[in-house]
Protein backbone atom coordinates (compact mmCIF):
# COMPACT_ATOMS: atom_id res chain seq x y z
CA UNK A 1 0.00 0.00 0.00
CA UNK A 2 1.36 3.69 -0.85
CA UNK A 3 2.71 5.83 1.52
CA UNK A 4 1.38 9.02 0.47
CA UNK A 5 1.12 10.83 4.21
CA UNK A 6 4.93 10.22 4.07
CA UNK A 7 5.07 11.62 0.50
CA UNK A 8 2.70 14.45 1.45
CA UNK A 9 4.39 15.58 4.87
CA UNK A 10 8.27 15.00 3.10
CA UNK A 11 6.36 17.81 0.12
CA UNK A 12 5.51 19.70 2.67
CA UNK A 13 8.81 20.53 4.17
CA UNK A 14 9.75 20.82 0.61
CA UNK A 15 12.09 18.26 0.76
CA UNK A 16 12.92 15.67 -2.07
CA UNK A 17 13.34 12.26 -1.61
CA UNK A 18 17.04 12.43 -1.75
CA UNK A 19 17.33 15.15 1.18
CA UNK A 20 15.27 12.84 2.66
CA UNK A 21 17.25 10.16 2.40
CA UNK A 22 20.70 12.02 3.40
CA UNK A 23 19.15 13.19 6.32
CA UNK A 24 18.23 9.81 7.28
CA UNK A 25 21.00 7.73 6.14
CA UNK A 26 19.49 5.69 2.89
CA UNK A 27 19.44 5.46 -0.86
CA UNK A 28 17.13 7.64 -2.67
CA UNK A 29 15.67 4.66 -3.59
CA UNK A 30 14.83 3.39 -0.19
CA UNK A 31 12.37 6.45 0.31
CA UNK A 32 11.27 6.19 -2.59
CA UNK A 33 10.17 2.59 -1.95
CA UNK A 34 8.40 3.18 1.31
CA UNK A 35 6.57 5.81 -0.31
CA UNK A 36 5.19 3.16 -3.00
CA UNK A 37 4.33 0.57 -0.35
CA UNK A 38 7.52 -1.96 -1.62
CA UNK A 39 9.37 -1.77 1.26
CA UNK A 40 8.76 -1.88 4.95
CA UNK A 41 10.93 0.09 7.08
CA UNK A 42 12.15 -0.93 10.15
CA UNK A 43 11.13 0.48 13.60
CA UNK A 44 14.60 2.66 13.60
CA UNK A 45 14.01 4.09 10.16
CA UNK A 46 10.90 4.97 10.63
CA UNK A 47 11.78 6.78 13.64
CA UNK A 48 14.79 8.48 11.69
CA UNK A 49 12.06 9.71 9.19
CA UNK A 50 9.35 10.77 11.96
CA UNK A 51 12.47 13.21 13.49
CA UNK A 52 13.16 14.15 10.58
CA UNK A 53 9.83 15.49 9.76
CA UNK A 54 8.78 16.41 12.46
CA UNK A 55 5.76 13.82 12.63
CA UNK A 56 4.80 10.86 14.96
CA UNK A 57 5.19 7.35 13.81
CA UNK A 58 0.89 7.10 13.95
CA UNK A 59 0.91 10.31 11.93
CA UNK A 60 3.04 8.11 9.25
CA UNK A 61 2.92 4.54 9.39
CA UNK A 62 -0.71 3.78 11.25
CA UNK A 63 -2.67 2.24 9.17
CA UNK A 64 -6.37 2.72 9.91
CA UNK B 1 54.33 -26.65 -8.06
CA UNK B 2 54.51 -25.79 -12.21
CA UNK B 3 55.01 -22.62 -14.05
CA UNK B 4 50.87 -22.38 -14.15
CA UNK B 5 49.73 -22.65 -10.46
CA UNK B 6 52.22 -19.81 -9.94
CA UNK B 7 50.70 -17.97 -12.33
CA UNK B 8 47.24 -18.53 -10.89
CA UNK B 9 48.48 -18.01 -7.20
CA UNK B 10 50.14 -14.72 -8.20
CA UNK B 11 47.08 -14.03 -10.09
CA UNK B 12 45.14 -13.96 -7.14
CA UNK B 13 46.97 -12.27 -4.97
CA UNK B 14 47.60 -9.30 -7.41
CA UNK B 15 43.39 -9.38 -8.25
CA UNK B 16 43.29 -8.75 -3.97
CA UNK B 17 45.06 -6.21 -3.58
CA UNK B 18 43.55 -4.59 -7.11
CA UNK B 19 40.35 -4.86 -5.47
CA UNK B 20 41.73 -3.19 -1.87
CA UNK B 21 43.05 -0.32 -3.83
CA UNK B 22 39.88 -0.09 -6.59
CA UNK B 23 37.50 -0.31 -3.32
CA UNK B 24 39.54 2.32 -1.08
CA UNK B 25 39.24 4.67 -4.60
CA UNK B 26 35.64 4.02 -5.58
CA UNK B 27 34.25 4.71 -1.91
CA UNK B 28 33.76 8.53 -1.12
CA UNK B 29 35.09 8.42 2.14
CA UNK B 30 38.30 6.26 1.34
CA UNK B 31 37.49 3.32 3.40
CA UNK B 32 37.35 -0.32 1.97
CA UNK B 33 33.91 -1.02 3.29
CA UNK B 34 31.04 -0.14 0.72
CA UNK B 35 27.90 1.55 3.19
CA UNK B 36 24.75 -0.05 2.22
CA UNK B 37 21.15 0.80 3.78
CA UNK B 38 18.86 -1.27 5.63
CA UNK B 39 16.61 -2.08 2.46
CA UNK B 40 19.94 -2.48 0.40
CA UNK B 41 21.35 -5.01 2.67
CA UNK B 42 18.08 -7.42 2.47
CA UNK B 43 18.03 -7.06 -1.00
CA UNK B 44 21.95 -8.52 -1.57
CA UNK B 45 21.16 -11.23 1.23
CA UNK B 46 18.46 -12.33 -1.65
CA UNK B 47 20.81 -12.05 -4.55
CA UNK B 48 23.43 -14.13 -2.49
CA UNK B 49 20.76 -16.47 -2.05
CA UNK B 50 19.87 -16.68 -5.76
CA UNK B 51 23.46 -16.91 -7.03
CA UNK B 52 24.11 -19.34 -5.11
CA UNK B 53 21.31 -21.07 -6.64
CA UNK B 54 22.38 -20.45 -10.02
CA UNK B 55 26.17 -21.34 -9.33
CA UNK B 56 24.69 -24.83 -7.93
CA UNK B 57 22.84 -25.31 -10.73
CA UNK B 58 25.10 -24.40 -13.38
CA UNK B 59 28.15 -26.74 -11.81
CA UNK B 60 24.76 -29.99 -11.80
CA UNK B 61 24.52 -28.99 -15.82
CA UNK B 62 27.94 -28.86 -16.40
CA UNK B 63 28.75 -32.34 -14.34
CA UNK B 64 25.61 -33.70 -16.28
CA UNK B 65 27.13 -32.33 -19.56
CA UNK B 66 30.64 -33.52 -18.78
CA UNK B 67 29.05 -37.59 -18.20
CA UNK B 68 27.69 -37.22 -21.92
CA UNK B 69 29.96 -38.02 -25.11
CA UNK B 70 30.76 -34.48 -25.45
CA UNK B 71 32.41 -33.85 -22.12
CA UNK B 72 33.38 -30.40 -21.06
CA UNK B 73 34.98 -30.25 -24.55
CA UNK B 74 37.21 -27.05 -25.35
CA UNK B 75 36.49 -25.93 -21.89
CA UNK B 76 39.08 -28.04 -19.55
CA UNK B 77 39.94 -27.03 -16.69
CA UNK B 78 38.26 -23.19 -17.23
CA UNK B 79 35.16 -25.60 -17.01
CA UNK B 80 35.17 -24.82 -12.62
CA UNK B 81 35.07 -20.78 -13.52
CA UNK B 82 31.82 -21.17 -15.31
CA UNK B 83 29.26 -21.57 -12.54
CA UNK B 84 31.19 -18.82 -10.34
CA UNK B 85 30.67 -16.32 -13.19
CA UNK B 86 26.89 -17.76 -13.64
CA UNK B 87 26.52 -16.93 -9.85
CA UNK B 88 28.03 -13.96 -9.84
CA UNK B 89 26.22 -12.46 -12.86
CA UNK B 90 22.88 -13.32 -11.20
CA UNK B 91 23.53 -12.00 -8.21
CA UNK B 92 24.88 -8.58 -9.75
CA UNK B 93 22.14 -8.67 -11.74
CA UNK B 94 20.12 -8.98 -9.18
CA UNK B 95 21.34 -6.45 -6.96
CA UNK B 96 21.47 -3.71 -10.02
CA UNK B 97 17.84 -3.98 -10.78
CA UNK B 98 16.55 -3.97 -6.88
CA UNK B 99 19.10 -1.35 -5.89
CA UNK B 100 21.16 -2.91 -4.04
CA UNK B 101 24.54 -2.79 -5.78
CA UNK B 102 25.73 0.71 -5.71
CA UNK B 103 26.59 1.75 -1.96
CA UNK B 104 25.96 4.94 0.29
CA UNK B 105 29.52 6.57 -0.09
CA UNK B 106 30.10 5.32 -3.67
CA UNK B 107 31.29 7.57 -6.38
CA UNK B 108 29.69 6.65 -9.10
CA UNK B 109 32.04 8.32 -12.34
CA UNK B 110 34.99 7.17 -10.14
CA UNK B 111 33.58 3.56 -9.87
CA UNK B 112 32.26 3.47 -13.73
CA UNK B 113 35.97 4.30 -14.85
CA UNK B 114 37.25 1.53 -12.47
CA UNK B 115 35.02 -1.30 -14.51
CA UNK B 116 36.08 0.22 -17.91
CA UNK B 117 39.67 -0.02 -16.95
CA UNK B 118 39.30 -3.72 -15.68
CA UNK B 119 36.90 -4.29 -18.41
CA UNK B 120 39.82 -3.05 -20.83
CA UNK B 121 42.82 -4.85 -18.99
CA UNK B 122 41.13 -8.20 -19.11
CA UNK B 123 40.11 -7.95 -22.60
CA UNK B 124 43.80 -6.66 -23.42
CA UNK B 125 45.36 -9.80 -22.07
CA UNK B 126 42.31 -12.18 -23.84
CA UNK B 127 43.58 -10.51 -27.31
CA UNK B 128 47.07 -10.40 -26.62
CA UNK B 129 47.03 -14.40 -25.73
CA UNK B 130 44.43 -14.76 -28.99
CA UNK B 131 47.42 -12.88 -31.36
CA UNK B 132 50.58 -14.56 -29.43
CA UNK B 133 49.12 -17.76 -28.60
CA UNK B 134 48.15 -19.29 -25.66
CA UNK B 135 44.35 -18.76 -25.42
CA UNK B 136 43.89 -22.38 -26.94
CA UNK B 137 46.29 -25.03 -26.14
CA UNK B 138 45.90 -28.83 -27.46
CA UNK B 139 42.40 -27.70 -28.49
CA UNK B 140 41.45 -26.58 -24.58
CA UNK B 141 40.83 -23.34 -23.74
CA UNK B 142 43.33 -21.58 -21.12
CA UNK B 143 43.39 -19.01 -18.60
CA UNK B 144 43.24 -16.01 -20.54
CA UNK B 145 39.69 -17.15 -21.59
CA UNK B 146 38.80 -16.43 -17.74
CA UNK B 147 39.60 -12.76 -18.45
CA UNK B 148 37.49 -13.02 -21.76
CA UNK B 149 34.81 -13.87 -19.13
CA UNK B 150 36.59 -11.03 -16.86
CA UNK B 151 36.03 -8.48 -19.33
CA UNK B 152 32.02 -9.60 -20.78
CA UNK B 153 31.04 -9.74 -17.27
CA UNK B 154 32.20 -5.80 -16.50
CA UNK B 155 30.56 -4.93 -19.90
CA UNK B 156 27.15 -6.76 -18.64
CA UNK B 157 27.06 -4.76 -15.40
CA UNK B 158 28.18 -1.80 -16.98
CA UNK B 159 25.53 -2.06 -19.26
CA UNK B 160 22.97 -2.86 -16.52
CA UNK B 161 23.74 -0.05 -14.57
CA UNK B 162 22.93 2.22 -17.81
CA UNK B 163 19.39 1.03 -17.92
CA UNK B 164 19.18 0.54 -14.72
CA UNK B 165 19.36 4.58 -14.66
CA UNK B 166 17.63 4.77 -18.09
CA UNK B 167 14.61 2.86 -16.53
CA UNK B 168 15.04 5.37 -13.35
CA UNK B 169 15.25 8.56 -15.21
CA UNK B 170 12.04 7.01 -16.76
CA UNK B 171 10.49 6.20 -13.62
CA UNK B 172 10.85 9.55 -11.82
Amino acid sequence: MKNLRLKAARAGMDLSQEDLAKAVGVSRQTISAIEKGDYNPTINLCISICKVLGKTLDELFWEE
Amino acid sequence: MNFRSLGFIIGIIVGIILVIVLLKAINRDGKMKTKYDERQLRVRGDAYKFGFFAAVLANALLLVLSTTEYGVGIFGYTVFFIPIFVGIIVQISYCIFKDGYVGLNTNMPRFMISMAFISAFNFFIAIMAMVRGGFIEDGVLQAPFLNLLCGILFIVLAAEIGIKMIMDQKGE
